[in-house]
Formats: structure tokens, sequence, C-alpha cells
């Protein structure tokens, strides 16, 4: 505020009461191009090796009509092996340096760069030293003026574009090392026009007080390297898969690499240009107030012509570098440009996670790395962190514009809506959870993101307004730094559930409630079962979603500090008078917040009300108790949802009353008191469960009293009813706060504000340490228990234990395949691997076959059998792996069977022949070799059928010619015949 | 073309003194411009330096109406023209390109502009009023420039050889000048 207006001036407020979030912006671009380079470059790489994956996909049985999400995993279920193996085999993943080692080379490269720019930029047959064309050093001392009045020191470098007639400059280099480059216009105007000469100059030394130098030029230098090492490749790659098809008469169809790789690069460079366009403000602002006339940026720019002309301007102003002049100089008037969350930026930065961790998961995918759930926390941390940095720096500038001007507080909903709608364009984009469909097989759930990047976005902005009223501090940013604390916590939990479990499990069909009546039983598991699960009704929609909530660990952790971080900030108090934080001069008019009381004592009375009804619970369900082993299923889980019901209930009332405690904090209010609710209900469960059986008429799983903690407890599952307790409450508030806001909107609903009442200082001392002790406590429990959890979870969630469940709940599927797609996936299976192992079936049979005529001509037949034997058994031990190693014959049936069989009679065959040689049983031998002969008839049948299938799809037949008559038989042969 | 081959004064020089009568603020750029050799500044000046939308710039403003660019540019067309016949140029811009990417050891020395007739004077005047108002100027103030530097060519040219009384043919009937000085 060096600038002091005039009394009669408008009060303007400075743009710097809070950090502008740059820093995690450009990070976030970083990203955003690493990612993107990743997943072109991954795209070379496979195109340059000539992988098969789709053939393995067919011959695993995937049905290449079928877009859904489900038709891959369910079809690769129990293969995981032959998967690996066939991709090892016709698709083998670039080697791992090269993926790891192409971001370091655009490292470099974009580094080298960055270096040698600034040398180019200011080369001698391009820019001339300031000093050579200033003979009397008239203009030399000129700048050294405006240096000083910036107190830029040192003194930059500056040189001259004599060739350049704009009115401008520009300024290159480092930040520690810059270069101001003056053009020949600016020379020329200094004397005529020296406001635009003083803004100009003052304009470029701003960039380089406010550090842009440097991360401008990285980005440049980045996005250069990525134009030529990245974008360069990729197209020419692209061509080159484009030539084939056309070549080979294929019609081309727009895949989604290609259209990935279109959209990124323009998300880049939207990216980009918003980054810098905003610097360009915060550079105006500085230069004024240095002392730069605001008539230096009254650039004449011609107004639109009409609405179309101007709606095409404000497009094309997305891709400049610079806003337009009209924006520059409102914002010397009022920086609210500064202050108000630009949707577009808010939108893009959505996509990120939602690309780049899938991307970087597809790229690990190919090293057998497995996909726990721990893995995934990893992965989102970044992208969470830096997400949620950019947005809540971007709502919190806008409530304080809005404290600070008196207008009205955005609710942040609509911001944070559209950050969930960019999660669901980058969904969209990345494929994650829709198969190789453009939408996800259900599309409203699409719809999930947007509700709770609304709900994200309302708490911040609520956070920010309670923190602002209560900070104490010079400095809203220990504020804003607990509520980016909290906030990437939040954000990185949704991440995990809604990339492990959200996107691919709410967009599948539900499960069938027998299945899900098969799981629950295996989870709790009953010996005598009592009454069927499946009858529950609504149970196949809310059992799934109520399991990935229980598995998502930090879940209890994140809710807890979601509503522990503002009962902090209320329970402090209002600043006594002006905030330290508010500029002079500001009229800083918002009122305190309404006394913490009236939103703790709903949640305490809710508390009590659900240990009543935790008791009242327990002896209902004690009347229908049945004997000790059927405790399980049923019984169990009923026992389990009425908990919740019980725990959550009550937390909706107590957060209907304490929505109306402030409507300035509607959610934060009903949020506290629902959390504080369940919490309690929690507390008084936990006890009562642990002590099940000491009160008979409360008993329900134990008879016996003993202490028996809740969290080990059999056919209690915890966790379960602890995560699901606390996020349920936690929709609930969200949901009741949202009511309130649309039936007060509705004026039904309108709470007589009473002048708050000062609490005596000792209260309030007690308030505090009481309301300390309650965030400590609920921190501190869920915090083990989600350390507890992680450990548990982060090593059995992995691909082959989801593939178990898919299979539990869903079955193998048999899809209706049509005859096109049924040849190829006979053909894939023959073709990459099945051939040498029909051919290796046959092949053992004639080593027998030769053994056994051999022993026929020798003198000593079984003793010649008995000693020539056993290697062609040991070949046919081999060709029991080969339904291991190698996929179940797809869309067949019955050669599915007859393959089988082989399997399993040569595995028979082996090992009783392994036997008989040991212990020279003549019989034994001789029924061990038919069952080989059998196997081995087996594999001729198997190879006639797909000879057959081959030549009626139109291909040549099998490479082996086809049996006919009674070696074309896969049966057992009669006991006379070996 | 060199300076050697022909008596007359140095474009840089007209520029400058044009400059200096008319728009004295525009002495820094023709010093900064001096720098370079004449293929240099003319390459810049047609393609009009300073990138539109260089990050960290003040933004894409006005470009100012200047008249260094304009004298400079008008007068290394009568040069260009007056000295070599179309063969010659492009074989001539083929050397340029070259010695563009390998840098040169000697500098070239500055092109020179050779006595002008009547017609070529009048037809410079009316090209540097054209190119004053391609390039933004006022027509009084493109007046003034075209002028100047009509007057400075005709004192530059009186203590050597008067006008020349008849122009020589020119060399192609649809050659835009006559092209004085080659013999």
């Amino acid at each position: 505020m060096a600038a002091l207006p005039g009394p009669d001036e408008p009060f303007r407020v400075d743009e710097r009461v809070l950090g502008a979030g740059t820093g995690p912006r450009f990070v976030t671009l970083l990203l955003l191009m690493l990612t993107a380079s990743g997943a072109m470059i991954l795209e070379v790489f496979q195109v340059m090796s000539h992988g098969d994956q789709a053939g393995c996909g067919l011959a695993a049985g995937v049905d290449p009509t079928d877009s859904s999400y489900w038709n891959t995993s369910l079809s690769t279920s129990g293969q995981m092996t032959a998967t690996r193996f066939c991709l090892s085999l016709w698709a083998p993943a670039p080697p791992w340096w090269q993926i790891a080692g192409w971001p370091l080379v655009l490292m470099v490269a974009a580094g080298l760069l960055f270096a040698v720019l600034p040398l180019w930029k200011a080369r001698r047959s391009r820019v001339v030293p300031l000093g050579a064309v200033d003979k009397d050093g008239g203009i030399g001392s000129l700048v050294g003026d405006l240096c000083a009045a910036a107190s830029v020191s040192p003194r930059p470098r500056f040189v001259v574009d004599p060739t350049a007639a704009s009115v401008g400059a520009v300024v290159f280099g480092r930040t520690r090392r810059p270069v101001v480059c003056l053009h020949g216009g600016l020379l020329s105007v200094r004397r005529t026009d020296p406001e635009r000469f003083r803004a100009v100059l003052l304009h470029e030394l701003a960039h380089i007080a406010n550090r842009d130098v440097t991360l401008t030029y990285l980005t440049v230098a980045l996005w250069r390297v990525f134009l030529g090492l990245v974008l360069l490749p990729y197209l020419l790659c692209l061509g080159y898969v484009v030539h084939g098809i056309v070549a080979s008469g294929g019609s081309l169809r727009l895949g989604r690499p290609a259209v990935l790789a279109v959209v990124l690069v323009v998300l880049l460079y939207l990216a980009r240009s918003d980054a810098l366009r905003s610097r360009e403000i915060y550079a105006d602002l500085a230069a004024v107030r240095w002392g730069a006339d605001p008539v230096g940026w009254s650039v004449t720019a011609p107004p639109p012509a009409n609405a179309v002309r101007g709606a095409l301007g404000s497009f094309t102003e997305l891709w400049r570098t610079h806003p337009r002049w009209g924006l520059r100089r409102g914002a010397l008037a009022d920086p609210a440009p500064l202050f108000r969350v630009a949707l577009l930026p808010v939108f893009l930065i959505g996509t990120v996670p939602a690309l780049a961790v899938p991307q970087v998961l597809m790229q690990i995918a190919q090293y057998r790395v497995n996909f726990t759930n721990n893995l995934m926390t990893v992965l989102v941390i970044v992208p969470g962190v830096l997400v949620t940095g950019v947005v809540v720096v971007a709502l919190w500038r806008a409530v304080v514009y809005a404290l600070l001007t008196g207008t009205r507080v955005p609710s942040g909903a609509w911001a944070g809506a559209w950050l969930g709608a960019g999660m669901s364009a980058g969904l969209v984009l990345s494929g994650f959870g829709s198969g190789w469909g453009w939408l996800p097989q259900r599309p409203p759930v699409l719809l999930v993101p947007v509700a709770a990047g609304a709900a994200f976005g309302w708490w911040v902005t609520q956070c920010a307004r309670l923190w602002a009223a209560t900070a104490r501090g010079r400095t809203l940013r220990p504020a804003l730094a607990s509520c980016v604390a909290a906030a990437a916590l939040a954000m990185m939990s949704w991440l995990t559930w809604w990339l492990l479990a959200g996107a691919t499990s709410l967009n599948r069909d539900a499960p069938s409630a027998e299945m899900m009546a098969r799981a629950i039983t295996q989870w709790l598991p009953s010996q005598a079962p009592a009454g069927d699960l499946s009858a529950i009704p609504g149970l196949t929609v809310f059992a799934p979603q109520l399991d990935n909530i229980a598995e998502t660990p930090m879940g209890a952790l994140t809710i807890t500090v979601l509503w522990t971080v503002p009962l902090l900030a209320w329970a402090s108090g209002p600043a006594t008078g002006t905030p330290r934080w508010v500029p002079d001069r500001a009229a800083y008019g918002e009122a305190s917040a309404a006394p913490l009381r009236e939103v703790l004592r709903p949640g305490l009375l809710g508390g009590v009300l659900a240990c009543v009804a935790v008791a009242g619970i327990q002896a209902y369900v004690h009347t229908g108790q049945p004997p000790p082993a059927a405790r399980g299923g049923l019984y169990a889980y009923r026992y389990l949802l009425l908990l919740l019901a019980a725990l959550c209930l009550p937390a909706a009332a107590a957060a209907a009353v304490a929505s109306t405690a402030d409507r300035r904090y509607r959610l934060l209010g009903a949020l506290i008191a629902a959390q504080t609710t369940a919490l309690l209900g929690l507390t008084g469960m936990t006890l009562l469960v642990s002590v099940d059986g000491c009160v008979a008429p409360l008993a329900v799983l134990s008879d016996s009293c003993a202490w028996r903690p809740a969290w080990r407890r059999p056919l209690f599952p915890y966790d379960f009813a602890l995560n699901n307790a606390l996020v349920l409450s936690a929709l609930a508030a969200v949901l009741i706060a949202s009511a309130a806001v649309l039936i007060a909107s509705a004026a039904v609903l309108r709470r007589r504000r009473r002048p708050p009442e000062e609490p005596l200082p000792a209260l309030r001392r007690r308030v505090r340490v009481a309301v300390a002790l309650l965030c400590a406590v609920a921190l501190a429990g869920t915090a083990t228990q989600g350390a507890v959890g992680r450990y548990r979870l982060g090593f059995t969630t992995n691909q082959l234990t989801s593939q178990r469940n898919l299979v539990l709940y869903w079955g193998l599927p048999e899809p209706h395949l049509s005859d096109a797609a049924r040849v190829r996936q006979i053909r894939a299976w023959y073709r990459l691997t099945g051939d040498d192992l029909i051919n290796l079936a046959v092949a053992y049979d004639s080593r027998l076959t030769a053994v056994l005529r051999a022993a026929q001509s020798s003198k000593d037949p079984w003793g010649t059998l008995h000693r020539t034997v056993s290697p062609v058994c040991f070949d046919w031990g081999r060709a029991a792996w080969f339904e291991t190693v190698w996929f179940r014959i797809p869309a067949d049936p019955l050669l599915r069977a007859d393959w089988h069989r082989m399997v399993t009679w040569a595995d028979t065959g082996n090992r009783g022949c392994t036997q008989a040689v040991k212990t020279r049983d003549n019989t034994a031998l001789v029924r061990a070799l038919r069952d080989l002969r059998a196997a081995a008839r087996c594999a001729e049948t198997v190879n006639t059928g797909i000879d057959r299938v081959l030549r009626a799809g139109g291909y040549p037949g099998t490479s082996r010619r086809a049996a006919t008559g009674r070696t074309a038989v896969c049966d057992r042969p009669p006991a006379d015949r070996p | 073309m060199t300076a050697d081959d022909r008596s007359g004064p140095l474009v840089r020089d007209v520029v400058r003194a044009v400059v200096t009568e008319l728009a004295p603020d525009e002495l820094p750029l023709v010093e900064g411009l001096c720098r370079f050799d004449d293929a240099t500044v003319v390459r810049r000046l047609r393609r009009g330096g300073g990138g539109r939308h260089t990050p960290l710039g003040f933004g894409v403003g006005e470009a100012a109406a200047l008249v260094a660019p304009v004298v400079w540019l008008v007068l290394d067309g009568v040069a260009q023209r007056t000295a070599e016949s179309t063969a010659t140029r492009i074989s001539q811009g083929v050397t340029a390109m070259m010695r563009r990417l390998v840098p040169r050891r000697r500098p070239v020395p500055a092109a020179g502009i050779p006595p002008l007739t009547r017609e070529q004077l009048a037809a410079v005047r009316a090209q540097v009023l054209a190119t004053g108002r391609q390039r933004g100027l006022e027509t009084a103030q493109a007046e003034a420039i075209a002028d100047a530097v009509v007057a400075r060519l005709v004192l530059a040219e009186e203590p050597e050889a008067p006008a020349a009384a008849e122009p020589d043919p020119p060399d192609e009937p649809d050659d835009p000048g006559p092209a004085t000085g080659r013999g």
C-alpha cells in the first residue's frame, strides 16, 4: 500500500493481502506436462515395439465389441499368469529406463534450453547494449531512477532492440540475472509519452521484483522441449500408424490416445497462458504502486464490432499470455480480477489428478507392480496437494476480497463444482474405469465428482470466512496453511476412494443379491445361517458402497480433520476489533460467528441420544438372539446396519439444529454437530460392544461377561462401523446444510439473530480447553485407526484379490459373442501360443508311441518300458501346466472342456506313470499310459475343433492337419485298448 | 554490391541525417541500427522485431510510427534496385542466406546510393509516401520525410555530379527504375 489513496478515492484492496498461489500453479503445469509427455511417449514406445496387446486380450476372452471396463477385468480374472506371459511374449513393456528416463531427458533438455535462451535472445545480431545507443546518458539515468523507485537491485542489464517498432519492452533471462530489452518504439516515445515509458519500464521491473522471470522462462523452455521431444515424435508415430492402417486398407477410427494427446496439448497451452496472464496484472499493480501513471495503460484497442466478435475475442484471450487492455486498466483501479475465482483454470486443474494418476498407473502396471491401496495413496499425494493448493488459495482470495470490500461472499460451491467437472472430464479422457468406450457404463457416475467438488468448495469458503474473522496475526498465511493442509488430506482421501472404488464400482451393474449375500456370509461367517441375507431390501445398492467406504482407511481421519479445523477456529472466538491482517482503511464489517454452544449443544445432546439409541438397538437385537453358532451372517450384518442407523440418525438431527445457528456457516455448524454426535455415539458403542454379555438384556454377540475390545471382536467389523458412521453422518450433514440453505432462501426458515453475548474470559478458556481436548481425542483415535487400517489394507488389496472379489460378486462372464468375435478370440488363442502347446502335446504323444513300439520289439518289454518311459512321462508333466501358462480357450465351452481334460489327464497320467515306474507296477503303468494317450487325443480334438472354427471364419486352418475318426475323440479309451 | 563500386551517400548516413532533422528522438534507434549490417537491418525491419506474444513483455500494444524504418527501407530498396539485375539478386539472396548461417569474417560494407535522375527522385518520394502511410505515419509527416529524403539525396549528389540529363533506358520494360550507375 505504498501509493496511499486520497480520502475521496475508493478503497483499493492490496493484491498482496494473500499469496497468489503462483508456485503451485507452475508446479501443476509441470506435472501436467510430465503427464502428457509420459502418456504420449509411452504410446510412441509401444508403437515402436509393435506389441500385440489386443491379441493377448482376445486370447484371454476379452470381447472386442464390449467397451465396458469390467469386460477386460472379468475376462482376465484368474488368468493373470497367462496374461503376463502373453504380454511378455507379444507386447513386452519398453525397458523401464526408457519410461523413467524420458521425463529426465525432458528436464535436462529444458534446463539446457533455459540456460541458452537468454544468450540467444541477447545475441549481438539482435540487440545492442543500451550504453551503445545512449550517447548522452539520458536514457541510462532515467532507467536508473526507475530501478531505484522499484527498489530493483542490482540494476538489471538493459539492451535495445532497435528494429522493434512496438512501444514496449520485455524482460528475459532469470530472476537473479535479468535482461530488460527495450523496443525501438519505446525509446522513440520517451519524451513525447513519458507516462507510457515509465509504465512499461516499471512493469518490466515489477516482473523482476515479483520473481516471475525464472518461472516464466522455465515454462517456456519446458513447452518448447515438449513440442520438440514429445509432440513431434508423437505426431510422426501417429502418421506412421495412420499410414499403416490406410496402406492395409483398414478404416481409421478416432482413438482415445489421439484425442487424449490433442486435449493434453490444448490443456497445457491454456494452463500455461493462464498462469502467465495473471502475472501481468500483478506486475501492472506493482508498477502503479511504484508511481507509474495509469495513463500509461491507455492503449487503444478497437472495441468488438458485435457480440460474436466479442465472444471470439474472449475465446482468443484464453490463448494469450496477456490479458486484454480493458481488463488491465480496470484492474489498476480495482484488482478484483486477481481475487475472482476463474472457472476455466479451476476446471483445467481438476483434470490433472484424473489424468496423471491413471497415466502413472498405466506406465508402472507394465512392470508387474502390484496395484495396492498404499500405492494409490502415494500416487495421489502430489496431484492432491497441488490441486488443493491452487483451488484453496483462489477461494480464500475471493472470500478475503469480499470481506474487505463488503460485497457478497461467494459460496464456493460453483467453483468446486467446476473442479469436480474437471475431474469427470479427466476421467472420461483417461478412460479410467470405462474400458475403451468413451463414456462410463453408467454416465451419471460423472456427476459424483461434481457434487463432491461443490461440497469441497463450500467447505473451503466457509472455513476461509471463519478463519478470516478469528485470525489474530498480521497475516492470514498460517490460517490459510491449516486450511490447505486439511483440504489436501480431504482431497487425497477423495481421490483414493474415487480412483480405487468410486469410478469403478459405481460404474457397473449391481451384483445380484445372492452373490452379495454369499460375500457377506464369507465375511461374517455363520455355521447355522438364520434368515436370508439377500432379502434385505436394497442390499445390492448400499452394501458395496459401505464396503468401499470401510476400505478407505484414512476416511475417518479426513472427516475428523474437516470438522476439527473449523471447530478450533470457532472456539478461538472473534479477534478483538478489526483483525490485524486487515489493511488500513478497509471497512471490515464482518460480524462474529454465533456462539459455539449453539453448535456444540445439539452435538452433545445428539451424542447422548446416539448412546441411548445404541443401547436400544442392543436391547432390540437381543430379543432375537440366536444360538452362538448362528450369530454371523444376517444376524451380525443386521446388527451392524442398525448400529449405523442409531449413530447417523441422531447425527442428522443434530446437524439440522446446528445448521440454523449461523446462516453463514451452515455447513460447518452441521458438520461439527453431526460429527460430535457420531463421535460420542461411537464411544458409547465401543464401550457397549466391548462389554457385550455383561448386561444380559443388552447381550448381542456374547453370553458371558468379559472385556473384549470392540476392535478385536470376531463378528464385529469395528472399522466398518467407525468409517461408515463418520462418513455417512458427514454426508448427512452436507445434505442437511444444503437443504437448510434452500429452505432459508425460500424464506421459510429464518432464525432471529441475537447479538452474541460475550462469555466470561475464564469460561471461554475452559471451553477452549474442552474443545481442544475433544479435537485431540477425535484426531488421535481416527489417526490410529487409519494407520492400522492402512497397514492392514496396503498389502492385501492388489489386483489378484480384487479380481477374486469380482468373481465372487459377479461370477465369470459368458458373454454373448458375435460369430466374428468368437473366431477372432479362438484364432488369437491359437495363433499366439496355443498352436505350440497343441503341437507339444502331440509331440509328447509321438515320443510315447515310439517308446511303446521300442518296448514291444525288445525281448524284455516291461523292463525296457520301465527304463525308457520316465522322460516321456516327465514331458507330459509339463502339459499339466498348459492351462496355467496359457489362457483357457475362449468363446467355445466345448473346446475349453476338451483342453481342460487334456490337462487333467496329462497330470494324472504323469503322476501315475512316475509312481508306477517307481513301484514297477505294470497295471498302474498301463492305466497311466492310457491317460496320457487320452490327453493326446484331447489335444487332437482341440486342434480339429479350432481348425473347423478357423476355416468357417475364412482363415486357413490349423498348421497341424485336423485329425479325423477315433483319434479326434476326446474321451478316455476303453480299458482293453492301451 | 559494395560501396567500393559506387559513389554516393551511404543509406545509413542519409537515414541519420533525415532522422536528426525530423525525429531526433529516434537517434538512439538509428545508432542501434547502424551497429548491424544493411542486410540484417532490412530483414529485421521488414519482419518487425519484438515478438507480439512474448511472455513478460508489456503486451500487444501500439506500434510507434517511426521515421527511421521508413527511410531505411525505401533507400535500401533504391540502392538494391539500382545495383543488380534480377538474376544476380537471386544469387545474392542465396549468398545472404548462407552468410546468415555461416558467420562471416569480414564485415560487409554498407550500401550506398548512386546519383539518381529526377524521375528516380520522384519515384523515391512516392515510395516514401507510400511506405510511410503503410507504416502508420500521417500524410503531412510522410511528406516532410519524403521531402527531406529527396533533399538529402540531391545535396549529396551536387558536389560530384550534377543530375544526369537523360536517364539510361531501363533494362526491362517493367523494371521499376533505371539501372543507373551500372557502367
